[in-house]
């Protein structure tokens, strides 16, 4: 499971110090599907990063499996694994080559890969072009072999950077069921969108992000009963409405 | 983490090579360009040789002759002397007309004009100016010239003149009406004249010469008969010499591959690195949990491999282009583009390859997209170019220090391969110096490469290299040391070449090489330290042990400096002995002359430049800065900093002591695992200064030893008794050493704490159907 505490990160832009992540904290358990939510530049991709153990936070942890993520210890990276918007494939390779290059970057033997392969290819039908080039295939059979990509090590807990950017709605409904399915084999799920409707059908709880502050936290029933709005977009655009004046009352501080 | 397997790191090279080699961009650099760019150079090679340097025996020579010698018989006379500077022997037999007469058949326009190399003759209309100018004649020979002693020698050639006959009988002479009289008009002078600084007119000058010297031995021949001996002869043996424009195309060609090698190995480094962060693949890799630098190496392995492959099409395009055109053996002559120096080319151009493919992906592994990459690489491209193009200029020879430069050195060693001049030490120099380099630019690379520039999409620059840290570390990283040591190791060499420019005495000399000891040894990696907050008392093990300790720990560093020093003496011996670095005489006599200067010397001067200084600094660098840097894998720092500090003995001034290599190496072994295992340098400087202090000691009381026969010579083996003796001393020391220590020190299981794995969480594996 994934415990976020208390995290902080600022980035420096020129002089300006800008902070994307202020005081986040939330939970992920295992067989859940918990939606993190905000507009772009909320400060997403930022706590991603720093789950990976890609970024140091300036304050705070994340915790995977009771152990925390640093830049410095690779080795809770083998636990995790990643799909994201802007993630590509390899256009000389065919999926087949990269999907075995990455099992032996995630240190698995031959056999191993080859089984995941066998598995990852039937449930996420990759085997009509399984060795064909990259380079020739749709957006929709690519956005496959990213998701075998993050899988292929099979790993305990599962981040989604908005993974259906760019997907009709046969890609997007791939993805949904892919994540039913992770979530039935007991995987902790952190997927990041600005999709609301997408996120309403398949988490299980939320957080809503603004700004580096986490405003929300729950279900959809919790969040409901707490904003008194029906559907995630009303509560995000009352959400935001609200920061926005909270700004106007207040110095912004930088 | 586990450690990568051999045969995963085999599949994650075959990825990249499949990547690079499947592009059809890549195909374009190997096999098109040298396709194209060799017949292309041929064609300008040629179009060179021909206005410049064509072969004597190849362009022949032609003379004009002005109209006012038209009527003269200077043709006659040129004919003749030509073709008594034919044969070698005409000056003395033709004291025999008879046999001249049967042997030669000439005929004017037979002799002149129709045999191979033979010279030309045009008669012009004019004083033939203008067909000078216009290179349609080499030389004009425009008027005769005819002084007071000409007229007064006139008689002494009556005889001649009438020698002469046959050959003009023979020549077809008689046959148009002239007279000996006529003849004896040709004698005097000639005024010439010819294109200065042009080779084909010049040639045309000395064949000319040629020719009147041979008539003129002729004429002293007549006069004297057989009395007349030709005082002094000349046997000439035409070499092929590196003139100005050999010199220039013999430096072209290997610029040319090395360029060529260049445009092979950068599509591939580009495309292997920011080509990642272009297609998104790249943060995928970054999260692995392979450490970055292993998927560097096997991109390094692709490129080199590309790289190569170019150099290769290019070294045989080439080799076929210059052998088919005949252009090689004009500019390097016969005997050079034999297989073993085209091999040698070849292997010059490996490492060369391995030095570039590590200098690309240091930079293109900044960069975030394609067109980053290449605007990064214009810049040093063009740097590149520019001692490439300084290495083509005349008088540039191949000087240890610019053996020292990148790129420069391997095309001037080129050079001097294929003119066959390479000097061992300066291309032995430039070996060491390119794999430095290439050690120095890998490690950036592996700092660089996924850095978080690279995908975070923060302001990343080159400055970000820079940036001192704000966390403090324990202990250096291995490239902080490489990119420290690449910069130490040109600077000390150039340091130590310009010592004997600024000192002549030995006191300045000693206090010179102990400041720059000081200087780069000492404060440089501290200074490095310092910078990127890494603890100083770790890395330079500023610990002075257990007390318990210390007395074994003497006892072992006595014994290990006095055995030691002769199983040193005795490896240089055997590798002298063995041919494997031979003791050069002149080393010998310098060190002899150097210790005879040190006797002169104060004590204490002498103990502290030359046994306290190296002992301190070097330890420092080596056992400390090295050796932290690598101290997760302690066997293999202390052989790599020992290497490292052989190879820093060897480049001592501007001499290479290449056989203090193995003794060196051997100490700094000895060195290397004393301060390992007592895990404090106080015990390796100790160790380092009784060492040299001794063999001061033994300089210095030289005689007296020599006396009672207790010294070998530089190149004399010791009694058999003396190395058993050694030998007992150095088994003895290290197993004091070893019994004393505990197998691993507290820091070094700090170290494995950090990087165990959580025994909690569940592997990561296969998903059981």
């Amino acid at each position: 499971m994934i415990i976020i505490h208390h995290l902080v990160k600022e980035f420096r832009v020129g002089r300006r110090a800008v902070r994307a992540l202020d005081g986040v904290s939330f939970t992920v358990h295992p067989g859940e599907v918990f939606g993190l939510l905000g507009p772009n530049g909320a400060g997403k991709t930022t706590t991603l990063r720093i789950i990976m153990g890609l970024i140091e936070p300036d304050a705070g942890f994340a915790e995977i499996g009771g152990y925390r993520s640093s830049p410095d210890d690779p080795h809770l990276r083998s636990h995790l694994g990643l799909v994201s918007t802007n993630d590509g494939v390899y256009p000389w390779l065919t999926p087949r080559e990269m999907l075995l290059y990455f099992a032996d970057l995630y240190g698995m033997t031959w056999q191993q890969a080859q089984q995941r392969l066998d598995v990852l290819a039937e449930r996420l039908a990759l085997q009509a072009f399984m060795d064909q080039r990259c380079g020739t295939l749709s957006t929709g059979q690519r956005q496959r072999v990213i998701l075998a990509r993050g899988l292929m090590h099979d790993p305990p807990v599962m981040l989604l950077d908005e993974p259906t950017r760019g997907l009709d709605i046969v890609g997007s409904q791939t993805v949904f069921d892919f994540i039913d399915h992770l979530k039935g084999r007991g995987k902790a799920v952190l997927l990041s969108t600005h999709r609301l409707d997408e996120a309403e059908r398949i988490c299980d709880r939320f957080g809503l992000l603004h700004q580096g502050n986490l405003m929300y936290t729950g279900t959809l029933d919790q969040l409901r009963k707490k904003t008194g709005k029906e559907h995630l977009a009303d509560m995000f655009l009352g959400m935001m409405e609200r920061a926005q004046q909270e700004n106007e009352g207040q110095p912004c501080h930088q | 983490m586990s450690p990568v397997k051999p045969l995963s790191f085999l599949r994650m090279c075959l990825k990249e090579h499949r990547e690079s080699l499947r592009d059809r961009r890549t195909i374009v650099t190997l096999v098109l360009m040298p396709l194209l760019v060799y017949p292309l150079l041929s064609l300008l090679l040629n179009r060179a040789l021909l206005m410049s340097f064509a072969d004597v025996d190849r362009v022949d020579v032609t003379f004009g002759i002005a109209a006012e010698l038209k009527d003269s018989h200077v043709a006659t006379l040129l004919s003749i002397g030509w073709g008594l500077a034919q044969q070698e022997e005409a000056p003395i037999r033709i004291a025999e007309p008879s046999v001249p007469r049967q042997r030669r058949q000439f005929s004017l326009p037979s002799l002149i004009g129709s045999g191979r190399g033979s010279p030309q003759l045009v008669f012009l209309e004019d004083d033939g100016r203008a067909a000078l100018r216009a290179a349609s004649v080499d030389l004009v020979l425009r008027r005769k010239v005819d002084g007071e002693d000409d007229q007064g020698g006139n008689h002494q050639f009556r005889s001649l003149a009438e020698l002469i006959e046959p050959y003009l009988d023979a020549a077809g002479a008689q046959a148009m009406g002239v007279d000996v009289e006529a003849v004896l008009n040709v004698f005097g002078t000639y005024e010439v004249q010819y294109r200065q600084g042009d080779r084909q007119s010049e040639r045309a000058l000395l064949t000319l010469q040629q020719i009147v010297a041979a008539l003129n031995q002729e004429v002293a021949v007549t006069l004297l008969g057989s009395r007349f001996v030709t005082p002094v002869r000349i046997a000439a043996q035409p070499v092929v010499a590196p003139g100005r424009y050999v010199d220039l195309l013999a430096t072209m060609v290997p610029l040319v591959l090395v360029l060529m090698t260049m445009a092979g190995a950068v599509y591939p480094a580009i495309d292997l690195t920011a080509g990642e962060r272009e297609r998104g693949t790249m943060e995928a890799l970054v999260i692995a949990p392979t450490p970055s630098w292993v998927i560097l190496m096997a991109k390094y392995t692709a490129v080199v491999s590309v790289a190569l492959l170019t150099a290769l099409a290019n070294l045989a395009a080439m080799t076929l282009t210059l052998w088919v055109s005949g252009i090689g053996e004009m500019i390097f002559g016969q005997q050079v583009l034999t297989p073993g120096i085209v091999g040698t080319v070849l292997v010059l151009l490996i490492l060369f390859t391995m030095f570039f493919a590590a200098l690309l992906l240091a930079i293109t592994s900044f960069a975030k997209s394609f067109k980053e990459a290449q605007a990064y690489l214009i810049p040093v491209t063009l740097l590149a170019l520019t001692p490439g193009v300084m290495s083509l200029l005349p008088g540039i020879r191949f000087t240890p220090l610019l053996a020292t430069v990148p790129l420069v050195n391997i095309v001037l060693l080129a050079r001097e391969i294929l003119t066959g001049e390479a000097q061992w030490n300066a291309a032995l120099l430039a070996v060491i110096c390119t794999c430095v380099y290439a050690i120095a630019a890998l490690a950036v690379a592996s700092r660089l490469f996924g850095s978080k520039a690279a995908y975070s999409g923060s302001q990343g620059s080159w400055s970000d290299l820079w940036v001192r840290p704000t966390k403090r570390r324990d202990l250096p990283t291995v490239d902080q040391m490489a990119m420290t040591m690449a910069v130490m190791f040109p600077l000390y060499f150039v340091a130590s070449s310009l010592l004997p420019h600024f000192a002549h005495d030995v006191v300045p000399r000693l206090l010179y090489s102990a400041a720059i000891s000081y200087l780069l040894f000492f404060a440089l990696p501290a200074a490095v330290c310092w910078y990127r907050r890494i603890d100083l008392s770790k890395t330079f093990l500023l610990r002075l042990g257990d007390p318990r300790h210390w007395f074994p720990w003497c006892a072992a560093i006595v014994l290990l400096a006095a055995s030691m020093w002769i199983a040193a003496h005795e490896l240089m011996v055997i590798a002298d002995r063995w041919n494997l670095a031979p003791i050069p005489q002149g080393h010998m006599e310098q060190a002899a002359e150097l210790s005879e200067q040190l006797m002169t010397l104060p004590l204490f001067l002498t103990l502290v430049t030359i046994a306290l200084t190296p002992a301190v600094c070097e330890e420092w660098l080596f056992r400390g800065f090295v050796m932290s840097a690598l101290r997760p894998r302690p066997w293999m720092a202390i052989v790599i900093a020992a290497l490292a500090f052989g190879l820093m003995h060897v480049l001592t001034s501007n001499v290479l002591a290449i056989e203090r290599f193995l003794p060196t190496t051997f100490i700094g072994l000895i060195l290397g695992y004393v301060a390992w295992k007592t895990n404090a340098l106080w015990t390796s400087t100790l160790l380092h200064m009784l060492h040299n202090g001794l063999l001061l000691m033994a300089a210095k009381y030289r005689e007296t030893l020599s006396e009672w026969g207790l010294l070998a010579g530089a190149n004399e083996h010791f009694p058999v008794s003396w190395l058993i003796a050694s030998a007992t001393g150095l088994i003895v020391g290290v197993l004091l050493i070893h019994r004393s220590c505990q197998p691993h020190s507290s820091e070094h299981s700090e170290r494995n704490a950090i990087v165990s794995p959580p025994p909690e969480l569940p592997a990561a594996g296969v998903e059981r159907p």
